[in-house]
C-alpha cells in the first residue's frame, strides 16, 4: 500500500464511534411506468464492508443506492438496516449519508456550514459542533478552507468537502453515488486509495455506485456487477475477474476476446468450440450449463495472448495478420486479423523472437485454462 | 397506507408476503403540486370567470337604454350587429394596422436584433439590452404622449417645416401617426425574442457553413434565418397579440381617423353602457386574434415542412448520383 | 464523388477560394457599417419620445406641446398638484401590493412547476399563465369590470367595490405569470439533489424548504416582485377600467387629461417616475448579477425578461 504521507486525508484525526451497519434488500423492486428499474433484488451488505454497485448506465445502480438512502421508495421488497426495518422511512429518518454524483454542496453556505449542516439536526451540542466539524474538516486537509463558499473549490476540494459533510454524522453507512465521475484521472486514482484507507479506518459500510470497473476493483471488498435492474454475479474482485458467470459480466470487468461458434464438446471439467478457422479448448467448468452443438461465447483476456511466428498446430491457436501494435505503458498491445475476419487483441511483454512488422503472419496462442465458454442466449 | 402497517412493525424484515404494494413514482417528498393551488384558483375566479361572464352577456341584450345587459333573451344578435358595416370597418382598420405594423417591425427589428447579437461584441451586448428596455419600461402612454408632442402642430417638427416652406404639415391624428406609434410601442417586444434566438445561436454554425462552401448570403439564408425562426414566431405572436388590442396608442395619436377595436370595445362599456355589444366585440377580437395566430403557426408550420423536404430531396438525389 | 473528375473546375474553384479573403473582408465590413448604423438609428428611435418628454418637462408654458421656456416651475407645479400626487400615491401603494401577491403566487407556482415535470397539470396551468400574457388588455379589462360589479353590488362583497382592490387583483394578473415563470427559471437551474442532500443529513421538510430551497430561490422572487411593481406602476388600461373616484391611479390620471389638455407638470412627473422605474430595474439587475455571481449560474435579466 501506498504510505500515507503523500495522501490529503489525516488519518490520525478519524475517529468514527457509530457501529457499521448490515444493509439487507429482499425482493425490492422499483417501477418507473411499466419499466422495472429495479427487479427482485436480494442484497446483504456485510457489517464494514466496501460494496460497489457495478455496471452500465440504466441498470438500476443509482436507483438502488437512491432507495437505500430514501430518496425512492420500492414498490415491492423491503430494505432493514441493522434488523431495523426502512423501506418507508424519509431520508432524514435514515442513519445513513450520502456523498452525491455532483456533490451537491448548499452554494449559499459556506464550508463550515455546509459540514456543520447534519449536526443541528442529530442534536449535537453547540460546544461539540465546532470541534467535529473542525475534525472531519481535518480528516480531508479542507480545514484551511473552511470560510470558503463552494464555488470557490475545485472539484477535488468539493468533493472532499462532501465527504466531510456526510462522515461528520458518523452514518452506519455512507453511500457514494459516483462521487467521481467529475474528477480527472489522476486525482480519482488517488482519491481512490484515499478512500478505501479511510474506510478501513472508519470500518463504516460503504456501498459505492459506479460505472468504472478499475475504480470498482482498486477499492471494494466486494463487487456486484447490476444489468437490466437485477444483480448478475456478486463476489470479491478477484472472483469476478477471473470466473465471470455471465459474458456480460465479463465484458464489463477488464477486457475480453470473444468469439462466437458452436459447442463441439462438453464435460463437466471443460468443453470445447468451433470458431471459423480454430478449435477453442477451455480447461475450467463453464458459467452456464452448455448444450452440445448449441451456440457459445468464447472469452479471452487479451493479457493471456500470446503471440510467436509461425502457423497454428492445434486448439487455441489461430493463424492471423499482425495488424497493429502499441506501446502502452509496460506493455505492447497487438491487434491482429484472422483470414477469417476474427480480431484478436493481446496484451504482452515484448519478446525476442516476437514478430513486430504491421502484415506479419502470426500465431495468437493461449492455454485452456485462460478460456471461459457461455452459452449464447 | 400499508406503508405504516410496514414501518411500524420493525419484525417484519422477510418479504415472502409482500406482493406489489403500489406502482408509479412515489417519492420521499410530499406533493409540490400543491403550491399551484393557490395561483390556479387565482386564475380561474379572476381570469376564467370573468371572461365565461362577458361570453354569457355577448349572447344577450341592451334592453333599455338605462339597463347594461340582459340575457332574457339569448340570440347571436350582437355579433351581428358587431360585424355590420359600421364596426367592421374598424375590424378592417384594426387587423392593417396590426398585420403591417407586425411586420414593419420584423424588418425594422430582425437588422437590429442581428446587429446586437452577431456583431456586437458580448461584453458591449449586455448595455444594448438594457438601451433597448429603457425605453420599454418608460410609462406606456407617457411614450406614446411624447410622440404626440413630436407630431403636434405646435411642435419643433412643426417649426422647422414651416421655416422650410412646407407649412404646418397634419401628421397627428392619421392612421399614419397610429402606424408609427404602434411600430415604435412594440418593436423592443420583437428585438428581444430575435435577440434571444440570434445570441444563442453557435456562430461556429455559420463559420462551418462557410466552411463547406456556402456564400455569406447562403449562410444567412440556409442557417441563420433557420435558426433564428423560433424567435421570429416568438416575436410575431409578442407584437400582434397586444397590437390587436391596443387602445392607448390610438387613442393618444389617431382621433376618429385612426381609431381601433379596442376603443370601440371600450366605448362600449364606458360611454354607450351596453355591455352585450361590446362583450361580443371583445369575444370577436379574442377569436380573430386566435384565427390569425392559428394561421400563422399553420404557416410556420408548413414553412418548417418545406425546408425539410427541400433538404431531403437534396439527399435523395445525392445517393441516387452515387448509387448512378 | 463525382466533382473530383471535373479537374479544371476544381483548379478554378481553388484560385476562387485563395483570392476571396481580401474582396470578402471589405464585403463584411460594408455589411457591418450598414449594421452599425440601422442598430445606432434603432436606438435613437427607441429613445426619441423619452428624451422629447424629458425637454418639455421643462417647459414653463401652460401647455405641454408648446414650448414656451425652460424652466423648473413644472417640477413645483406636479409636486404642489394633489391630483397628481394622490395619483402618484395609489400607483406605488397598488404596485406595492401586486408586486407581494404576484411574488407569493409566483414563486408557489414557479417551485411547483419546476418540481413537477411531468404531471398532467403543468401544460394546463403554463398555458393558463401564457393565457394572461398574450389576452390583450383591453378584453382582460372588460370582462373584470363587470365582475366586480357583480361581486361587489349582486353578491354584497363590499371589499370588490374598492378601487384599491380591484386594482391590486387586475395587476397581478399578468404579473403573477411573470414572477411565476422567473421563478421557475431559476428552480429548473438548481439541482434537486441539493434539497435531497438537506433531508439526507436530516433536515424535515419545513426545514428544507427554508434552509435550502427559499434562499436559492429569493433572487428570483425579489427580481419577479420588481418588475411585477414596474409593470403595475405602467398599467393604464386596466386601471381606467376597474379603478373608481378616488382611487385614480397615475396613469389614469394622465390619460383622463389627454380628454382635455396636457399640461408640462405631467412631463415632469413622468420624467421623476421614469427615474423611479430605472432605480427599480437597477436594483434587478444588480441583484440577478450577485446571485449569479454567488452560486456560479444564474438567470441573466435579458432571459429572464424574454421569458426564459
Amino acid at each position: 500500500m501506498t504510505s500515507t504521507a503523500e495522501t490529503e486525508i489525516d488519518f490520525k484525526t478519524v475517529e468514527h464511534s457509530t457501529a457499521p451497519g448490515r444493509v439487507t434488500l429482499s425482493g425490492v423492486s422499483k417501477l418507473y411506468g411499466k419499466n422495472y428499474a429495479v427487479q427482485s433484488l436480494d442484497l446483504d451488505i456485510r457489517a464494514g464492508e466496501f460494496i460497489s454497485l457495478l455496471g452500465p448506465s440504466g441498470c438500476g445502480k443509482t436507483t438502488t443506492l437512491r432507495m437505500i438512502g430514501g430518496f425512492e421508495y420500492p414498490d415491492e421488497g423491503s430494505i432493514s438496516i441493522s434488523d431495523v426495518v426502512m423501506q418507508d422511512l424519509p431520508p432524514h429518518k435514515r442513519p445513513v449519508n450520502t456523498v452525491f454524483q455532483a456533490y451537491a454542496l448548499f452554494p449559499h453556505m459556506s464550508v463550515a456550514k455546509n459540514v456543520a449542516y447534519g449536526l443541528g439536526y442529530a442534536k449535537v451540542p453547540k460546544s461539540e459542533m465546532g470541534q467535529r466539524v473542525g475534525d472531519a474538516l481535518a480528516m480531508v486537509r479542507m480545514k484551511h478552507l473552511a470560510d470558503r463558499m463552494p464555488a470557490q473549490l475545485s472539484g477535488g476540494q468539493q468533493q472532499r468537502i462532501a465527504l466531510a459533510r456526510a462522515l461528520v454524522n458518523r452514518p452506519s453507512v455512507l453511500l457514494l453515488d459516483e462521487p467521481m465521475s467529475a474528477l480527472d484521472r489522476k486525482l480519482r486514482e488517488e482519491m481512490q486509495i484515499e478512500l478505501k484507507l479511510l474506510q478501513q479506518q472508519l470500518g463504516t459500510t460503504f456501498v459505492f455506485v459506479t460505472h468504472d470497473q478499475e475504480e470498482a476493483m482498486t477499492m471494494s471488498d466486494r463487487i456486484a456487477v447490476m444489468n437490466g435492474g437485477r444483480i448478475e454475479q456478486i463476489g470479491s474482485p478477484a472472483e469476478v475477474y477471473d470466473s465471470p458467470t455471465t459474458a456480460n459480466v465479463a465484458g464489463f470487468i477488464g477486457q475480453q476476446n470473444f468469439f462466437t461458434g458452436s459447442v463441439e464438446n462438453t464435460g463437466p471439467v471443460g468443453a470445447s468450440v468451433t470458431v471459423p478457422g480454430a478449435t477453442l479448448v477451455s480447461a475450467k467448468a463453464p458459467g452456464q450449463p452448455l448444450v452440445k452443438g448449441g451456440p457459445a461465447t468464447v472469452a479471452v483476456r487479451p493479457e493471456n495472448v500470446t503471440v510467436t511466428a509461425g502457423d497454428a498446430a492445434g486448439p487455441n491457436q489461430i493463424s492471423a495478420t499482425l495488424m497493429s501494435i502499441s506501446q502502452l505503458g509496460s506493455y505492447l498491445q497487438v491487434v491482429m486479423l484472422t483470414a477469417e475476419g476474427l480480431k484478436v487483441m493481446a496484451r504482452t511483454n515484448r519478446t525476442v523472437d516476437m514478430p513486430t512488422r504491421i502484415g506479419d503472419a502470426v500465431t495468437a496462442s493461449w492455454s485452456a485454462e485462460s478460456v471461459t465458454i457461455y452459452p449464447t442466449a | 397506507m400499508t406503508a405504516l402497517d410496514a414501518s411500524s412493525a420493525p419484525g417484519l424484515t422477510q418479504s415472502s408476503g409482500i406482493g406489489p404494494r403500489r406502482t408509479g413514482a412515489r417519492r420521499f417528498r410530499w406533493n409540490v403540486g400543491l403550491l399551484a393551488l393557490p395561483i390556479g384558483v387565482w386564475l380561474v375566479f379572476f381570469f376564467i370567470v370573468p371572461f365565461v361572464v362577458i361570453l354569457w352577456y355577448s349572447f344577450g341584450d341592451k334592453p333599455s337604454l338605462y339597463v347594461t345587459h340582459s340575457n332574457d333573451t339569448l340570440s347571436l344578435g350582437r355579433f351581428a350587429e358587431a360585424l355590420s358595416p359600421v364596426f367592421f370597418q374598424t375590424f378592417a382598420r384594426t387587423l392593417n394596422i396590426a398585420a403591417s405594423g407586425t411586420l414593419i417591425c420584423l424588418l425594422i427589428g430582425f437588422p437590429i436584433a442581428y446587429w446586437m447579437a452577431v456583431k456586437l461584441s458580448p461584453k458591449y451586448q449586455g448595455l444594448a439590452l438594457g438601451l433597448v428596455l429603457v425605453p420599454y419600461w418608460t410609462n406606456f402612454l407617457v411614450r406614446t404622449i411624447g410622440w404626440q408632442i413630436t407630431l403636434s402642430p405646435q411642435s419643433f417638427l412643426a417649426d422647422v417645416s414651416r421655416n422650410l416652406g412646407f407649412g404646418t404639415p397634419e401628421l397627428l391624428y392619421t392612421s399614419g401617426a397610429v402606424q408609427l406609434g404602434v411600430v415604435y410601442n412594440y418593436l423592443p417586444l420583437m428585438i428581444l425574442p430575435l435577440y434571444v434566438a440570434l445570441e444563442r445561436m453557435d456562430h461556429r454554425l455559420l463559420e462551418a457553413s462557410r466552411d463547406l462552401g456556402a456564400n455569406a448570403f447562403e449562410g444567412f439564408r440556409r442557417v441563420t434565418v433557420p435558426l433564428a425562426l423560433p424567435g421570429i414566431g416568438a416575436g410575431l405572436l409578442l407584437v400582434f397579440v397586444p397590437l390587436m388590442g391596443d387602445y392607448i396608442t390610438p387613442s393618444v395619436l389617431g382621433g376618429a381617423a385612426g381609431s381601433m377595436v379596442g376603443q370601440m370595445v371600450a366605448s362600449q362599456f364606458q360611454t354607450a353602457q351596453n355591455w352585450a355589444l361590446g362583450s361580443a366585440m371583445a369575444i370577436l377580437l379574442m377569436l380573430a386574434i386566435l384565427a390569425v395566430v392559428v394561421v400563422f403557426a399553420i404557416i410556420f408550420k408548413v414553412i418548417g415542412m418545406v425546408i425539410d423536404r427541400v433538404e431531403r430531396v437534396n439527399v435523395l438525389d445525392d445517393a441516387k448520383g452515387s448509387a448512378a | 464523388m463525382t466533382a473530383t473528375i471535373d479537374a479544371p473546375a476544381t483548379a478554378t474553384a481553388v484560385t476562387g477560394t485563395e483570392t476571396e479573403p481580401k474582396g470578402h473582408r471589405r464585403k463584411v465590413d460594408v455589411g457591418t457599417l450598414l449594421l452599425t448604423i440601422w442598430g445606432v438609428l434603432g436606438f435613437l428611435f427607441l429613445f426619441f419620445p423619452v428624451l422629447v418628454i424629458i425637454a418639455y418637462s421643462f417647459n414653463t408654458g401652460r401647455i405641454l406641446q408648446a414650448w414656451d421656456g425652460f424652466g423648473f416651475s413644472s417640477y413645483a407645479a406636479a409636486l404642489s398638484n394633489p391630483a397628481i400626487i394622490s395619483g402618484v400615491q395609489v400607483s406605488l401603494y397598488v404596485a406595492f401590493w401586486s408586486a407581494v401577491v404576484s411574488a407569493v403566487l409566483g414563486s408557489l407556482a414557479g417551485v411547483a412547476l419546476a418540481r413537477s415535470p411531468k404531471a398532467k397539470w403543468v401544460g394546463v396551468l403554463t398555458g393558463l399563465l401564457a393565457l394572461t400574457l398574450v389576452t390583450p388588455e383591453i378584453v382582460n379589462a372588460v370582462s373584470l369590470l363587470p365582475w366586480f360589479v357583480t361581486l361587489g353590488t349582486d353578491w354584497g362583497l363590499s371589499a370588490f367595490n374598492l378601487g384599491l382592490v380591484r386594482l391590486i387583483i387586475a395587476h397581478t394578473l399578468f404579473s403573477c405569470a411573470v414572477v411565476t415563470f422567473i421563478v421557475r427559471a431559476r428552480m429548473a437551474g438548481l439541482s434537486v439533489s441539493l434539497e435531497e442532500a438537506a433531508a439526507d443529513l436530516g433536515a424535515p421538510p419545513i426545514r428544507r424548504f427554508l434552509d435550502i430551497t427559499f434562499p436559492l430561490m429569493r433572487p428570483a422572487v425579489i427580481s419577479g416582485a420588481l418588475l411585477s411593481f414596474t409593470l403595475s406602476l405602467d398599467n393604464t388600461v386596466l386601471s381606467s377600467f376597474v379603478s373608481v373616484a378616488g382611487s385614480t391611479p397615475w396613469p389614469v390620471f394622465v390619460f383622463s387629461s389627454l380628454r382635455s389638455s396636457l399640461r408640462p407638470e405631467i412631463a415632469a412627473m413622468s420624467t421623476l417616475m421614469l427615474l423611479l422605474t430605472l432605480v427599480a430595474l437597477g436594483l434587478v439587475a444588480f441583484v440577478l448579477s450577485r446571485a449569479s455571481k454567488k452560486t456560479g449560474e444564474g438567470p441573466s435579466l435579458a432571459s429572464t425578461l424574454a421569458g426564459g
